[in-house]
């Protein structure tokens, strides 16, 4: 091939991928979808180095998607003056990531715990409900510093493009979302039933609700019956189980605690035959209540407390945002006033705002 | 830095950017010198002295050797140098293999012995770069090359970054004599090179991460007997996912090498279209056969001392070629069968095929010709070679359970789920995946046996501008659409 028709051959191929590289983008956009984060290990790993700022000015946050969706950030650090460091991780259990924290010797900051009983009562380690994790923690302590470039051009590209969100709208994730049948006793891929609507995710990990989601009650149907599946198939751990995951968590709070760091316990809302079925198979007096004595740490539980009480989960288990607003406004006041937890930078200005 | 990421890519551009400013050519060299040490730093900086260590020993006692006369000098730099290579090789990549294996020899002779876990972090490529270097030494000690006098040169040769962490393994000929003269890619080496960078991209991260990653990955970790289907889709999976993630890295080196000015030689030429193993080695790893060939049959006698000897040296090399891959031994174990097919197709063209035709002139590359350890074996009409080849691909599956189980009780839960021989195999891979897995396989060995007498960048000469503009924008949009950055390529590894 000649060399005039080489240069043609790559002109063409340019402009053919801006193309196609436009039209998705338009695509997107015109589905209502906006600029959001991956939240893969690479964001968790950023946010994870954040852990070793002094306690007067972070607290850390651990647990599942409902700390995730309920925790708004920005609330939270408008009325604490501190910064909200989110390494709760989707779908994934607590545990290695306390005990991740536990041993590290340089975290001694505050620390507040999502539990929600299906995912965070879970013992032994495993490597396929603890996966996220493990990726996480892998990547964040192998991360090369080639990585770290790579992840900054990349924040880059996600705050300007849509379709950039692998999670969402990468090949992989598109033809997971295919309605195919599979076999008997075949798991679908994970996450092939929630709706791309459902949940995106900013810099700060903090998930929303999209609009397209909450105005559409067959989107919102489509993620219940996904979840009505866990709910089904729900198994508690109970008798020595129990007790040796709930050893292991104390001697990783008691640690933290050793070095001058603070723990607590919360439970977020959840609705409908998700509460149902959290109430029936993990009875409040034998998980949450035994949790908080055997471990002798606070708690917040939101059935406790009028302004968390009556909270309502669009699809039984996470809060709108305008909702997150107002249970991380009733979750910092709960913390000044009961747990005795100060935000000094922020002391004089949030009593007004709690208390006006 | 791996090449399917933004790093890189950034990387590259600044490469191209500096290397084509009218600066002296042994500026030029040492600005490549220094990216490249920038390339293998970004991974893990204090690994780079082990280039240096690697480079300087090779450099100095290459020198030495090629001069030196005394015989018994000339033994004894030789083993300074391969102490020096092999045992920072054999610390790094073999130190935790052997303790572990001392420690269950200890076990079974009734001595309870404990030692402190090593924590041993294997540098990238230190197979690769090891093997280069080893090449120049080799060849100094047999005098076969003249020493390279510019040490600047010999470091570009050792470091050159396309293909310093997963090769292709370039001999001290390929590559200094192209160090020699000013060398920059016109405008079809540059497009020529961007279409390979493009494909290997396209190779990597969306036939091997993206389609068969997952499903290959499943199957080798389910703890679980399969079903035959399941296990055997699994198992083709990473037949496909080793030879786009390999072949592409060696397509992106081929690439990029080519858009500095720079020919780097052929590392695959569509192994699966393989007409028995001795074509298979001549076709997969190239660079590597070849290698094992030169340093290591033949040095051992090849087949120049008997019938039986031949047989030997051609199993202790493909088990030593098992073991340059990982420290465990179903490696062994995969080098081990590859071995055995290629004694048995060795033993069936002598026995009882009676005139061989001489191998096909498999295009223009000459490596590829000097690839393989046997010569070609079977020859027929297109449906019978058809038939052999599947024959060859379907040996060759059942040696990479070897290759990618963690373990034997894996490997073994593996292949008596492959040949039915479970009672209760379990269903795993969504429909969709079983539809990947199918597609891609059956996709990538229709391809190879078109292609297997031919080149990709022969077939693009052949084609319309515009017809290589929709392929090449294809495989664009699907790199932008997998979305799949970051991902480690599977040799480094090795």
């Amino acid at each position: 091939m000649k060399t005039n028709e080489l240069i043609r051959a790559c002109t063409l191929t340019v402009v053919l991928v801006i193309l196609c590289v436009l039209s998705l983008e338009l695509y997107w956009r015109g589905r209502g979808f906006v600029p959001t984060f991956n939240d893969d290990k690479v964001l968790w790993s950023t946010k994870r180095k954040e852990v070793y700022l002094p306690a007067t000015d972070a607290t850390v946050f651990i647990g599942g998607s409902r700390i995730k969706f309920d925790l708004d950030v920005p609330t939270w650090e408008r009325l604490t003056g501190e910064r909200a460091i989110q390494l709760a991780i989707v779908g994934t259990p607590a545990r290695l990531i306390l005990r991740d924290l536990a041993n590290d010797k340089d975290f001694k900051g505050k620390l507040i715990i999502d539990v929600a009983e299906p995912q965070f009562f879970s013992f032994p380690d495993s490597t396929q409900r603890d996966r996220f994790a493990l990726d996480a923690l892998g990547y964040y302590y192998d991360e090369t510093p080639a990585q770290r470039a790579s992840a900054s051009i990349n924040y880059f590209l996600e705050s300007k493009l849509v379709f950039l969100e692998e999670g969402k709208f990468s090949i992989t994730s598109l033809l997971n979302k295919l309605n195919i049948t599979n076999r008997l006793g075949v798991n679908p891929p994970p996450y092939s039933f929630t709706p791309v609507e459902f949940g995106v995710s900013n810099f700060n990990r903090q998930q929303w609700m999209t609009p397209m989601f909450l105005a559409d009650p067959t989107l919102q149907k489509k993620q219940k019956d996904f979840w009505m599946r866990g709910i089904k198939r729900a198994s508690p751990i109970k008798g020595d189980t129990l007790h040796a995951f709930l050893e292991q968590t104390k001697k990783a709070i008691d640690k933290i605690r050793a070095r001058g760091g603070k723990v607590v316990f919360i439970r977020p809302p959840s609705d409908g035959p998700y509460i149902e079925m959290e109430n029936r198979v993990y009875p409040r007096q034998k998980y949450w209540d035994y949790l908080l004595e055997y471990t002798s740490t606070p708690g917040i539980h939101y059935a406790d407390y009028p302004g968390t009480a009556n909270l309502i989960c669009a699809e039984w288990s996470h809060l709108t945002l305008q909702d997150a607003a107002t249970y991380t406004t009733q979750l910092v006041k709960i913390l000044r006033e009961e747990k005795n937890w100060t935000f000094p930078r922020k002391s004089a200005e949030t009593a007004q705002f709690l208390n006006p | 830095m791996i090449f399917n990421s933004y790093t890189f890519i950034a990387f590259f551009i600044l490469i191209l950017i500096v290397h084509n400013l009218p600066f002296s050519w042994k500026t030029k060299k040492i600005n490549l010198l220094l990216a490249s040490y920038i390339f293998y730093a970004a991974w893990n900086p204090p690994f780079i002295i082990l280039l240096w260590i690697s480079t300087l020993i090779d450099y100095f006692v290459g020198k030495q050797l090629y001069f030196e006369e005394n015989k018994a000098k000339r033994k004894l730099l030789l083993a300074a140098s391969l102490i020096g290579n092999l045992g920072m090789l054999g610390y790094f990549k073999y130190g935790g293999f052997v303790l572990e294996n001392f420690v269950n020899l200890a076990a079974m002779i009734g001595v309870d012995f404990h030692p402190a876990q090593p924590n041993i972090i294997l540098p990238v490529g230190i197979s690769f770069y090891t093997f280069q270097t080893l090449s120049y030494t080799l060849d100094m000690y047999r005098k076969s090359s003249p020493p390279e006098k510019s040490l600047l040169d010999f470091s570009l040769f050792v470091t050159f970054l396309p293909q310093l962490v997963a090769g292709p393994i370039v001999r001290p000929g390929q590559l200094i004599p192209q160090f020699k003269e000013p060398h920059s890619a016109n405008t079809q080496q540059l497009m020529q090179g961007l279409f390979l960078l493009s494909l290997g991209l396209f190779m990597k991260s969306v036939l091997a991460d993206t389609l068969l990653a997952s499903s290959a990955d499943a199957v080798f970790a389910a703890p679980m007997p399969l079903s035959a289907v399941d296990a055997w889709l699994g198992v083709l999976a990473f037949s496909g996912q080793i030879f786009f993630d390999f072949g592409g890295y060696s397509t992106c080196a081929i690439g990029i090498a080519l858009c500095l000015g720079f020919t780097l030689p052929d590392n695959f030429r569509y192994p699966y279209a393989a007409i028995g193993f001795s074509d298979f080695w001549r076709r997969w790893h190239i660079t590597l056969s070849t290698w094992l060939r030169d340093y290591l049959y033949i040095p051992l006698g090849g087949n120049r001392k008997g019938e039986a000897r031949t047989y030997l040296n051609l199993m202790i090399t493909m088990l030593l070629g098992g073991l340059w891959h990982g420290a465990a031994w179903t490696f062994v174990v995969w080098g081990a069968l590859h071995g055995t097919y290629l004694c048995v197709e060795k033993l069936i063209r002598e026995r009882f095929v009676s005139t061989p035709k001489p191998p096909e002139p498999l295009a223009e590359t000459p490596v590829v010709v000097q690839a393989s350890i046997a010569p070609t074996v079977f020859r027929g009409n297109s449906f019978n070679n058809f038939i052999l080849a599947m024959f060859t691909f379907f040996l060759v599956n059942v040696t990479w359970v070897f290759f990618r189980a963690t373990d034997f009780s894996t490997a073994w839960r593996l292949l008596t789920s492959m040949f039915g021989q479970t009672d209760k195999g379990a269903a795993l891979l969504p429909t969709i995946d079983m539809i990947k897995v199918t597609t891609v396989v059956t996709l990538m060995v229709i391809a190879h046996w078109l292609m297997r007498n031919t080149s990709v960048l022969v077939v693009a000469q052949k084609m319309k501008w515009w017809l290589i503009s929709i392929v090449w924008s294809l495989m664009i949009i699907g790199l932008i659409v997998s979305q799949k950055s970051g991902d480690s390529f599977i040799y480094f590894q090795f």
